[in-house]
């Protein structure tokens, strides 16, 4: 069922760690949608998401060769890709372009208007936007989604669970409240 | 009775079982509450749905840096380095997979590729056009094997037996053998559909989101029978694709002829088409219980018998694109570009001659519909076509407002829906339809076919309002509608409908003239005029600002009943949805509807949508860019 992020294929892997271009191509190519689509949501700005993608497989490459395989290669990368977006975002902070939480929509849909689901996750703040995109975006598995944002399984698991209740509330405002469940 | 409490918890675990991320014991114990609490059941779909809006994805949005990136990374080398291409590994997987797919038939090919006995696709059409009408009766039996459906049932096998009689008797049951983990917790797929002119009755088995399986078997098979059934009523189409692909195959040729050979000790020709273009064939084994989705892009294979021209069996085989990657993620299918996804064989088949009184008899039960139509002998202020060609008349009666005349030959059908004319709505129903001149003079309003390859044309006289639908090809329809007793009246320029709405059926230039708004397309695929639309409709009403919906009918529209379609209005936001899009990015925030091929953006206070179903995304977007 799992919706799976790119993982390549070992000897791949193996090839472009020993500095073949061919097999670091074939990286790029298997693995970049995962990696922009990472650094959009976070981002929320498909320019600033070209920036991070680039400055992620670039700064990957060069730290290839300490990449000891004791994760997944889409972990690792992604965890790559996580510091230059966030890296990116402290930029674009500076330059004023964007600034966490200055978005005008709620989460919760006002007047009963149904949100648009990407609507309604950009909206999310930051800690429960990233575990859902990493989980529900991206398909990776919960042990992999706490290995890369460095904290618990268990946090995990209540932080995508949260994020999808106020998802599911912003999508129906108008459905059954909670309190009318006996 | 459950507590808050119970419910609270349990409620708290739904994500983490939706995503598989339960042990055991303890998703055992939230499906059991879940299985008796109506409440925390209508939760877990919410969520689910949530969960599957977010896992669709950003489709052919995302950008492809390796150059750039590559490009980088040589300068960080210290120096330019040769650029070798590698073939990726989805394409490897493709050539593996068609390989696999020839080893099977080249198996029992032993004259294969003989240039020959390769039929044209013009051949094609006309021999199963034939076979449509001749049929009479038939009967065959098919192994059916679906892969990917659920991810702990790698794999189900069904048998299908179907069995028809001209033109309107039709039986299909399906009986699941799969070997289920455990019966208990996984509803058997059986289905049955039997039909006799006026009755149609399903039996499924009931309901239950794939998402919350294993589990969730709940009650008896679910059963509907509509009776009062007009003729070849467009509701509940028979599935007759699968006796001979006429809705597949009959219209426009959307397929490629591929070579011939010997299946199951048959002479075969393959046809090979997408998956949009082979819906009636593929959905007609389908016609109810739970079943895996297809990607529009998806290959469909289709081998059919060189003497009957009845499908041999099918293929439907995953494609390999980003797009197709992101369609199958978000619905959870663990599909490769290449793997079979359904296979479809006949075990055997024959022409019976005759069947036992009541084998198509239909019972009552279930929930019960009735369609209203009662059979009749029509008086003369009805009038008929002279000329039907060599269909014979069928069926005729009377629905509460209307009188409905149809006539028939094997699969092929014709129907005549008359009204008594009411001038000032004349025409509303005909309003996307295309202004034609017919053969005898006057004026028709022709339809083109949708996936069911259901023809319409709409003529009016000063009496009444002729509907005449069926799978004929479009010049022999418009044979029938000009031989009628009366000569086609045109309709006005424009249409005043209730709520102050006035839709005004314009020339291009005209239409740009008045919706000064709007933006003309600069490029389209070949086959179609940007300045020359088939329809052009300015609609303005006293809420909305207006809108202008151009029609480009080629030779898509023969098939998917649209061709192109461009509608722009005043708009500062796309409107809602309840559908799922991927969201794509043109400039500006746009989203995509993959399932029925419609790109939509706003840019400059105008909403534009491009709805063109048998055109790709890459195609979409083309129009799109040649729009700003």
């Amino acid at each position: 069922m799992e919706a799976e992020v790119h993982e390549p294929d070992p000897t791949v892997v193996a090839a472009a760690r020993r500095g073949d271009a061919a097999a670091f191509e074939e990286l790029v190519r298997g693995c970049q949608a995962d990696v922009w689509r990472l650094c959009l949501h976070l981002l929320r700005d498909p320019g600033l998401a070209d920036d991070a993608t680039q400055d992620a497989f670039v700064r990957a490459f060069r730290f290839l060769p300490r990449f000891r395989g004791d994760a997944r290669f889409s972990t690792w990368l992604l965890s790559i890709a996580r510091n230059c977006a966030v890296d990116e975002l402290r930029r674009a902070k500076r330059r004023a372009r964007l600034l966490e939480g200055e978005r005008p929509e709620a989460v919760r849909g006002d007047h009963g208007r149904r949100l648009e689901v990407r609507e309604a996750l950009a909206a999310l703040p930051l800690e429960l936007r990233e575990p859902v995109v990493l989980i529900d975006v991206l398909g990776l598995a919960y042990r992999d989604a706490a290995r890369l944002l460095e904290v618990a399984e268990g946090t995990v698991k209540s932080r995508v669970h949260r994020a999808r209740e106020a998802l599911a509330a912003a999508l129906a405002p108008d459905a059954v409240p909670e309190e009318e469940v006996t | 009775m459950k507590t808050d409490e119970s419910c609270r918890r349990v409620r708290s675990e739904l994500s983490a079982l939706l995503d598989g991320e339960l042990d055991s014991d303890s998703a055992r114990a939230v499906r059991g509450h879940v299985a008796e609490c109506s409440s925390c059941r209508l939760h877990a779909r919410r969520l689910a749905s949530v969960r599957s809006s977010l896992r669709l994805g950003e489709a052919e949005g995302v950008p492809d840096l390796t150059d750039d990136i590559m490009v980088r990374v040589a300068a960080e080398r210290g120096g330019a380095t040769a650029r070798t291409r590698v073939m990726s590994l989805a394409r490897t997987f493709s050539v593996a997979a068609a390989a696999a797919a020839l080893v099977i038939v080249g198996a029992s090919l032993p004259s294969s590729n003989r240039r020959g006995d390769v039929a044209s696709a013009a051949d094609i059409i006309r021999e199963v056009r034939n076979a449509a009408r001749a049929l009479e009766t038939y009967h065959a039996t098919f192994r059916i094997t679906e892969r990917g459906w659920h991810p702990d049932v790698a794999r189900r096998e069904f048998r299908a037996q179907v069995w028809f009689a001209a033109s309107e008797r039709f039986r299909l049951e399906i009986d699941d053998l799969t070997a289920y983990p455990d019966p208990e917790q996984w509803p058997e797929n059986s289905v049955a559909f039997v039909a006799s002119p006026r009755r149609v009755r399903v039996r499924e088995p009931s309901r239950c989101p794939v998402a919350l399986l294993p589990g969730c078997v709940s009650g008896a098979p679910e059963v509907r029978t509509l009776t009062g059934r007009a003729p070849f009523d467009g509701r509940v189409v028979l599935p007759t694709d699968i006796v001979v692909p006429l809705g597949t195959l009959g219209g426009a040729g959307r397929f490629e002829v591929e070579q011939s050979g010997v299946l199951a000790g048959r002479p075969a020709q393959l046809v090979s088409l997408e998956m949009r273009s082979a819906v009636p064939l593929v959905s007609s084994l389908q016609p109810g219980g739970s079943w895996r989705a297809f990607h529009p892009g998806d290959e469909v294979r289709l081998w059919l018998d060189r003497d009957t021209w009845f499908p041999l069996g099918f293929d439907v085989i995953a494609a390999d694109s980003i797009d197709r990657e992101r369609w199958a993620a978000a619905r959870g299918y663990d599909d490769r570009g290449g793997d079979v996804l359904l296979r479809v064989r006949a075990v055997r088949f024959d022409e019976p001659g005759s069947f036992r009184p009541g084998f198509f008899g239909v019972g009552r039960g279930g929930l019960v519909t009735s369609g209203g139509f009662r059979t009749m002998r029509l008086g003369p202020r009805w009038p008929a076509p002279a000329d039907v060609g060599d269909l014979l008349p069928y069926r005729s009666g009377r629905t509460q407002h209307a009188a409905i005349r149809s006539y028939a030959s094997g699969t092929t059908w014709l129907r005549v829906t008359l009204t008594r004319a009411r001038p000032s709505t004349q025409g509303a129903a005909a309003l996307d339809a295309e202004e034609v001149r017919l053969p005898g003079g006057g004026f028709g309003y022709y339809t083109p076919a949708g996936t069911e390859l259901r023809r319409e044309v709409d003529v009016f006289s000063r009496r009444v309002a002729a509907h005449i639908e069926g799978n004929l090809g479009r010049a022999d329809l418009l044979e029938v509608a000009a031989s009628f007793d009366f000569t086609g009246r045109r309709l006005p320029r424009a249409i005043h409908a209730p709520g102050g709405i006035r839709i005004a059926r314009l020339g291009p230039d005209a239409a740009f003239d008045e919706a000064e708004f709007a933006v003309r397309p600069a490029r389209l695929p070949p086959g179609y005029a940007p300045g020359a639309p088939d329809v052009a409709l300015l609609v303005r009403s006293l809420r909305d600002a207006p809108t202008l919906v151009l029609h480009y009918r080629g030779a898509e529209a023969e098939y998917d009943g649209v061709g192109i379609r461009i509608t722009q209005s005043l708009a500062e936001r796309l409107p809602p949805t309840s559908g799922a899009p991927s969201a794509v990015d043109i400039g500006t925030a746009g989203r995509y509807f993959a399932e029925r091929g419609e790109l939509e953006w706003v840019k400059d206070g105008i909403l534009h949508s491009i709805l063109a179903p048998s055109f790709d995304l890459s195609t979409l977007l083309d129009i799109a860019r040649g729009m700003r």
